[in-house]
């Protein structure tokens, strides 16, 4: 569809201008932020270094440091209350634990309303994975890409468990695979707790909260002992991902 | 983008009607346009490439810009090591006698490294088939600690630093912006550029040659024995194959299990490998994934011998080739036709 766009761009960009103004009239756009924070349970996430470190405890009474902790969360959408979506190509987020610059984002033009739900898709679209080199968020140079089985690591953790059968008690997880059966790309769609009013010259926010120790939880919590190191695309990672895909919660709308 | 088709789609149907004449004398005027070498054709009669350089339009200036990265050392950690330095333009691209290349601190692959021509039409890259795109293939040597051990960051950092690439950047993208997709980008136009279809053959089926009494023999024996795996006219299916080699332990002291090394792993894929192409094999040699053959004679000799209870052998394979004298004089008359001269010589990949 992009191409179509381009496409009429080149061919009569003007009248294309026409019609767009003439569509920015009837219809007004306001901005939202949005804004992640690490957590474990409801304690912020404190990345270790092996100097200073920070203890966690996992759903299994595990105890664990984190030395690294990013992850992808795109094609985000909001949804307004008649069930509409709106969302953006470039509506793409990477966070990374320890790095500010990528807690906050800002996203423009949308419709203005009311949302009651925020949907996107926790690691990068298989679309993304098979179509060459990308830029911005997808680029491979932040280091969530293998390139020896091509396709993103949609997450990453890494750190160390007195309980981990791994060398130097390591654990680390790279969750990737992108096709069926085992893609650990996940869909989710998540209520806002208040709804959130777009409105032109405001920038209401949305504060969003990842969870590391949904990584571990479930009917079976995962034992370090066992499970310690996913590097490869697979049934484990799999398996994880059916975990990691509640990290992600909306703690807050401030509008 | 969702949003934006919603708001122009409108615009689109007006657009679109309203249109159709300026369409109509843009597309005249596109029409006079002067082949240029730059253009990537299909050979005639060939399938769809797999990659056709979409959102990667090519130009002589993203190809300049990819040939000077192509055979830029600085790719390599050791500035000693390029992409060309195992990809040698006389040898079709692979690295003339040499059964593994050594990258940098002559640390030894595992593998043979692959010829480069008609790469678009490849599904995968690879013996493996690990990459999937041939945009993002070069991130693989760029960063395997036996080839070139360097990482994306620092090879853009140079280049970031190098007086000679803001010029470059800029007449291939309209700005003097260097980064990785712009990078990989340039070089899959570099590589993709090398197609191979002026051998013997090629002029051969476009009826501007005849091909000898030998080698029309040899092209039978090509057909009724090969052709199952090197189909015409790329000269492979590029599936994933067990010839029934025997497993040797490679320069790293393990067994190349070849498409099993790729997650998730499967034991239907151990010592399977990409089928090479039957082109231009008198550049290219030594042969298979290994080049523990030097000669296309041995290649022969080892399918008239093959282990029939080999691992996944290729169900086509289970009695080997069996080849009198003379069809395997026919059969390598015939090869020898599939030899692009005018590639290897041709200028334009040469540094």
């Amino acid at each position: 569809m992009k191409k179509v766009y381009t496409i009429l761009a080149m061919g009569c960009g003007l009248l294309i201008q026409a019609c767009d103004k003439k569509d920015n009239q009837n219809e007004s756009f306001g901005s939202v932020k949005l804004t992640f924070e690490n957590t474990v349970g409801d304690a912020p996430l404190r990345l270790s270094d092996g100097q200073q470190n920070v203890y966690f405890t996992t759903p299994n009474n595990e105890s664990y440091t984190v030395t690294r902790y990013g992850y992808y969360v795109t094609n985000i959408e909001l949804i307004n209350d008649k069930g509409e979506a709106y969302g953006r190509e470039e509506f793409d987020c990477l966070v990374f634990q320890g790095f500010e610059d990528t807690y906050n984002y800002q996203f423009d033009s949308i419709p203005e309303g009311v949302y009651t739900h925020i949907q996107c898709t926790l690691g990068v679209d298989s679309i993304y994975n098979v179509s060459g080199a990308q830029a911005g968020v997808l680029d491979p140079l932040h280091g969530m890409f293998w390139d020896w089985n091509t396709g993103y690591i949609m997450a990453k953790l890494e750190g160390y468990s007195p309980q981990s059968s791994g060398v130097n008690n390591m654990i680390s997880f790279h969750l990737g695979g992108y096709a069926a059966p085992y893609s650990v790309v996940k869909k989710v769609k998540l209520a806002l707790p208040t709804p959130l009013e777009i409105k032109k010259d405001r920038v209401p926010l949305i504060q969003l909260r990842s969870d590391v120790n949904k990584w571990f939880a479930g009917e079976q919590p995962i034992s370090f002992e066992q499970i310690y190191s996913i590097m490869e695309i697979g049934a484990e990672a799999a398996m994880m991902a059916e975990r990691y895909k509640h990290h992600l919660s909306v703690k807050a709308v401030n509008n | 983008m969702k949003l934006l088709l919603r708001l122009l789609k409108p615009a689109i149907i007006l657009g679109l009607a309203a249109c159709a004449t300026t369409l109509h004398i843009a597309s005249c005027g596109k029409d006079d346009v002067k082949k240029n070498e730059f253009a990537f054709k299909v050979p005639k009669d060939w399938p769809a490439p797999v990659y056709a350089f979409e959102g990667n339009e090519v130009s002589e200036a993203k190809f300049n810009l990819g040939k000077e990265l192509f055979y830029d050392v600085q790719l390599s950690l050791t500035n000693t090591v390029s992409c060309g330095s195992c990809h040698q333009p006389f040898a079709a691209f692979a690295h003339l006698d040499h059964d593994v290349s050594h990258g940098v601190y002559d640390r030894l692959g595992k593998r043979n490294s692959p010829p480069l021509f008609n790469l678009n039409w490849h599904s995968s890259f690879f013996w493996d088939g690990r990459s999937n795109h041939l945009e993002v293939q070069p991130l693989s040597p760029i960063t395997d600690s036996t080839e070139m051990a360097e990482t994306l960051p620092n090879v853009l950092a140079k280049l970031q630093s190098d007086q000679r690439y803001p010029p470059l950047f800029t007449a291939a993208f309209g700005d003097a912006l260097i980064d990785s997709q712009r990078m990989l980008k340039a070089l899959a136009v570099f590589m993709g550029m090398m197609v191979s279809d002026n051998a013997k053959y090629d002029k051969y089926m476009r009826g501007e040659e005849q091909l000898t009494e030998q080698g029309s023999r040899g092209m039978a024996v090509y057909t009724q024995h090969c052709s199952g795996c090197h189909k015409e006219p790329l000269f492979s299916d590029f599936s994933f194959r067990s010839n029934g080699l025997a497993p040797r332990l490679t320069t790293a002291g393990t067994e190349d299990s070849g498409r099993a090394t790729v997650a998730p792993f499967q034991a239907e894929n151990m010592y399977k490998f990409k089928v090479p192409s039957l082109r231009n094999l008198r550049f290219t040699r030594p042969y298979m994934h290994d080049g523990r053959f030097q000669t296309l004679e041995q290649v022969l000799d080892h399918y008239s011998q093959i282990d029939a209870n080999a691992v996944n052998l290729d169900p086509q394979l289970v009695n080997g080739i069996q080849l009198s004298q003379q069809e395997r004089s026919d059969l390598l008359a015939f090869l020898n036709t599939l030899n692009d001269e005018e590639f290897v010589r041709d200028r334009r990949f040469v540094k």
